[in-house]
């Protein structure tokens, strides 16, 4: 495989502009998707969001792990991370953790994430660190050839699967909810601007917010057709505050419905850090090194150990 | 071993060292720490050895201290005194007693028969279970009644045991710190009258600790660390503001110590739901520009191998722990081993070149830990911290080590190659010494993405054939030129020990440095010379030191807590050529020094 190496941004010129910035200044390298593929309309939906709200690329890190949205990072102008298989959230919850100051959105498939990663959810959830999940989902293994995916319907024949597959899907909404997550959205690459409203807000939730995103595979299961005829839109009538509510759409529904299914604020991790710690003033200041304060407290620490 | 051999060691052994062995559940470790603290207090310098069952509750249980006027390499090895909680303590560690040594086990209250005892030592029934029960209604004090009748019969003051045992059941209330102190007392009382005079026990109230002035002594500030504490305190003067770890034997103190310190110091701490979300968030924190840490044993290392190899090919600085414990697979958790250097070195598919250290001592695991931040920060390399079982619990009494905090980063790499001669930003700029210079989230000029696939200077996917030599030879490169520095000024990364004319080496790694300095004085007592070599930087090797080390000698004994010589095999493969001698054990303990001196005295034909 061949990348065209698109010139890289250059030291001076980044940063918070003059001028407003335009889609064309988020775009990272030329994606290397295929022709059609529904992750080209996240791409678009992103570069939208950023756009809106002109945020600063150098303030942005995006995380991914392996797989067709593995890319992700390189195709946005941004701070970039493309780690290993399965392991995106682990990442992104440490570079939040360590860095509270800067925007953190994750990106992974439904193999990625809810196969060799799916440990890591339901912790990244009670965790509710400030950062952002795409699930990228077209229920199928596109990069290693058309595998059955944890979302793939009973039934399906793939090569791995020539009889059918025979496990049941999971519903990556209703795991989210159960688990606790406190932001729980569906988007359709097809519905680009509704997809770039939902990342909007999910990005905007204070807190661990999720993500499904209904991404057809053109090459190797191609959903778009009824994926288009199921999908609709979240109206007013439905209250994101409500629990019940939110699991009965994601589980009971007819059809696709895209939206926001779930939104309630709760602290954070670091929130509950900086209440909980004895002495949380460095860590609130995020003042990490200080040395004559470091040299004190370490004094100090080895005093309280002391013997004599 | 040689009846000869032990006979000639122990007669220029000083201090003493005392065995506590019962039960888990028992208190014999308890005891041990109070027993170590108290005499620490005193003035003594202490090390302790502990090893226990894996289950919370019963199996066999063992504490050994051993105390000196001076500083000790090692706590293993024969003990002088046996304090024995039950029937199968006096069973299971009378053959560790010397001859014309003490044990002191619990009477039977029953009637029933004495368990047997070896002749050539002094067995005294005490009473510690019929004291703590009739006396005080309360079986668990019976480790205080035994604690009491030891500083008796040693002929020393009770107070500081007194105020430790206040300070330690202090969060369990006043009517637990009252019982524990009064059986403190009954067995103090109960040893004045039965235990006056018994042989070695006496020995430490004839002498004046340290062997200093007392205002001297008043001077010195001492610290009783463990080693797993002694890291924690160097990972945090080094620089570490970022640790998440997994519970896991025997590392667990160390995610407890930094949950509990680090907040202070403004760092973060999380514990993950498996190890490979430990050392990922890790990578995460570390890419945010914020030293990062885990800490695991050989199970949790196995499973963040994968990103080892993402750290190595992302060149992101991380530090990962591994506090060694016998394997393979879930193994003896709570025993130790040396068996994981093949891992730590070779670990992960591809060439993926990275750092091994591993500490000697409980004082170096502070000074390793405080140095190995800015190694990873200024090499942009993951560094593996080979630590062991038998070196992160045991404690050992050190003069306060130099707070000297300081931050690791320095440039990252900005000095070295700040940008493309047409001033565009690289991130993997292919340098003379492959450093690049490396810019976190937050700084605009800087832009880029980290990979795991192979890539170009860009960090951009690349998968030419020329691309990957070049990348694989920068990254190797990096190591080839910390591998030059630590030959040109290795004193930080290697201990010597020994006559530099000796005939006869001794060479190692990690913690069975102290047994192997012993060893090596024992021998210089019978007449025969050793110098010795313990290597802390084990990738990149810093093979010319040791060459230079094996020049002039016969025959060079290396001992290995393992059963293949992994170390032996290692310096072969790096082209360390000599008379190297295997020294190999697989039990799960460590060396006592007459082991490695038996080794030593065979080769040297003694």
């Amino acid at each position: 495989m061949s990348v065209t190496a698109v010139p890289s941004p250059k030291v001076a010129g980044d940063g918070p502009a003059a001028q407003p910035l335009k889609p064309a200044d988020y775009k990272g390298i030329k994606p290397i998707w295929c022709p059609g593929c529904g992750d080209y309309g996240i791409l678009n939906a992103v570069v939208q969001v950023l756009v809106r709200n002109q945020m600063d690329p150098s303030r942005l890190a995006i995380v991914s792990g392996i797989g067709c949205s593995g890319r992700f990072p390189a195709f946005v102008r941004s701070y970039g991370f493309h780690s290993v298989h399965g392991r995106v959230l682990p990442v992104a919850t440490g570079l939040k953790l360590a860095r509270p100051d800067l925007t953190v959105i994750a990106v992974g498939g439904d193999g990625d994430g809810l196969a060799i990663g799916m440990g890591h959810l339901p912790h990244a959830i009670r965790r509710n660190v400030d950062i952002t999940y795409l699930l990228f989902d077209n229920h199928i293994y596109g990069l290693t050839k058309g595998q059955p995916s944890p979302t793939t319907e009973v039934g399906h024949t793939t090569h791995a699967s020539p009889y059918g597959v025979a496990e049941y899907p999971l519903n990556p909404l209703a795991l989210a909810l159960v688990a606790g997550a406190t932001f729980v959205a569906r988007g359709f690459s097809s519905h680009t601007k509704h997809l770039a409203d939902v990342i909007e807000a999910a990005i905007r939730h204070r807190g661990f917010s999720f993500v499904q995103i209904m991404t057809p595979c053109v090459t190797f299961y191609d959903t778009y057709k009824v994926w288009k005829e199921q999908a609709w839109e979240i109206g007013p009538d439905h209250d994101p505050s409500s629990f019940e509510a939110a699991l009965r759409l994601a589980t009971q529904a007819q059809g696709l419905p895209i939206g926001i299914f779930y939104r309630v604020e709760k602290p954070t991790y670091l929130d509950r850090l900086l209440e909980s710690v004895k002495d949380g003033q460095r860590l609130k200041e995020g003042r990490r090194y200080d040395p004559g304060d470091d040299a004190r407290r370490l004094s100090a620490l080895l005093e309280r150990m002391a013997v004599r | 071993m040689g009846t000869a051999v032990t006979a000639r060691a122990v007669a220029r052994r000083q201090g003493m060292t005392i065995r506590v062995a019962g039960e888990s559940g028992e208190g014999v470790i308890t005891a041990g720490e109070m027993l170590s603290w108290a005499l620490a207090r005193a003035g003594w310098w202490v090390s302790t050895f502990r090893t226990y069952p894996a289950e919370i509750k019963g199996g066999p249980c063992m504490f050994q201290l051993r105390v000196d006027r001076k500083p000790l390499d090692t706590a293993f090895g024969q003990a002088d005194v046996l304090i024995a909680f039950n029937d199968e303590a006096v069973e299971l560690h009378q053959q560790a007693v010397r001859p014309g040594g003490v044990l002191l086990y619990d009477r039977h209250s029953d009637g029933s028969a004495p368990p047997s005892v070896r002749s050539d030592i002094t067995a005294r029934a005490v009473p510690f279970s019929e004291v703590a029960s009739q006396q005080l209604q309360n079986r668990l004090t019976k480790n205080m009644v035994a604690l009491g009748a030891t500083y008796a019969a040693m002929g020393l003051p009770l107070d500081s045991v007194r105020e430790f045992v206040a300070r330690r059941f202090a969060s369990k209330g006043q009517a637990v710190v009252d019982v524990n102190t009064r059986a403190l007392e009954l067995g103090y009382e109960l040893a004045r009258v039965q235990l006056q005079g018994l042989g070695p026990l006496s020995s430490l109230s004839e002498a004046e600790p340290d062997g200093a002035s007392a205002l001297a002594r008043r001077e010195t500030r001492r610290v009783l660390l463990s080693g797993n504490q002694a890291l924690c305190l160097g990972a945090i003067a080094g620089g570490c503001r970022y640790y998440a770890g997994y519970p896991i034997t025997p590392a667990s103190d160390i995610l407890e110590f930094m949950a509990q310190h680090l907040p202070a110091f403004g760092g973060v701490v999380v514990q993950t739901e498996d190890e490979m979300a430990a050392l990922g968030s890790a990578l995460g924190a570390s890419f945010g520009g914020v030293p990062a840490m885990t800490a695991t044993s050989g199970p949790g290392l196995s499973l963040m191998v994968e990103l080892i190899g993402l750290a190595v090919m992302s060149e992101l600085p991380v530090v990962v722990v591994d506090v060694q414990r016998a394997g393979p697979s879930t193994g003896m958790p709570t025993k130790t081993e040396q068996g994981d250097l093949n891992l730590a070195v070779y670990a992960g598919h591809g060439e993926a070149p990275r750092v091994v250290v591993a500490p000697v001592s409980v004082r170096d695991c502070y000074d390793v830990a405080s140095r190995v931040f800015r190694l990873a920060e200024r090499y942009q390399v993951p560094v593996v911290v080979l630590s062991e079982l038998a070196l992160a619990q045991r404690t050992e009494t050190i003069d306060l080590p130099p707070v000297q905090p300081q931050a690791p980063v320095e440039d990252r790499g900005r000095l070295e190659a700040a940008a493309a001669p047409n001033g565009e930003y690289r991130r993997y700029l292919d340098t003379e010494g492959g450093i690049s210079w490396r810019t976190i989230p937050g700084e605009p000029g800087g832009l880029h993405v980290i990979t795991g696939l192979e890539h170009d200077e860009f960090g951009h996917p690349n998968y030419d054939p020329d691309m990957h030599r070049r990348m694989s030879e920068k990254r190797m490169r990096k190591l080839e030129r910390l591998q030059r520095e630590v030959e040109d000024n290795p004193s930080e990364w290697v201990e010597r020990f020994g006559s530099p004319q000796a005939r006869i080496g001794l060479l190692g790694w990690g913690s069975t440095y102290g047994a192997a300095r012993e060893a090596a004085r024992m021998a210089e007592e019978m007449g025969v010379a050793v110098r010795g070599l313990w290597v802390k930087m084990l990738s990149p090797l810093p093979a010319g030191v040791v060459r230079e080390f094996l020049a002039g000698l016969d025959a060079v004994v290396v001992p290995e807590l393992n059963m293949s010589g992994q170390f032996l095999r290692y310096l072969r493969a790096m082209g360390v050529e000599g008379p190297l001698v295997g020294l190999g054990k697989q039990e799960g303990l460590p060396f006592a020094p007459e082991e490695i001196l038996e080794r030593v005295l065979e080769v040297a034909g003694r």
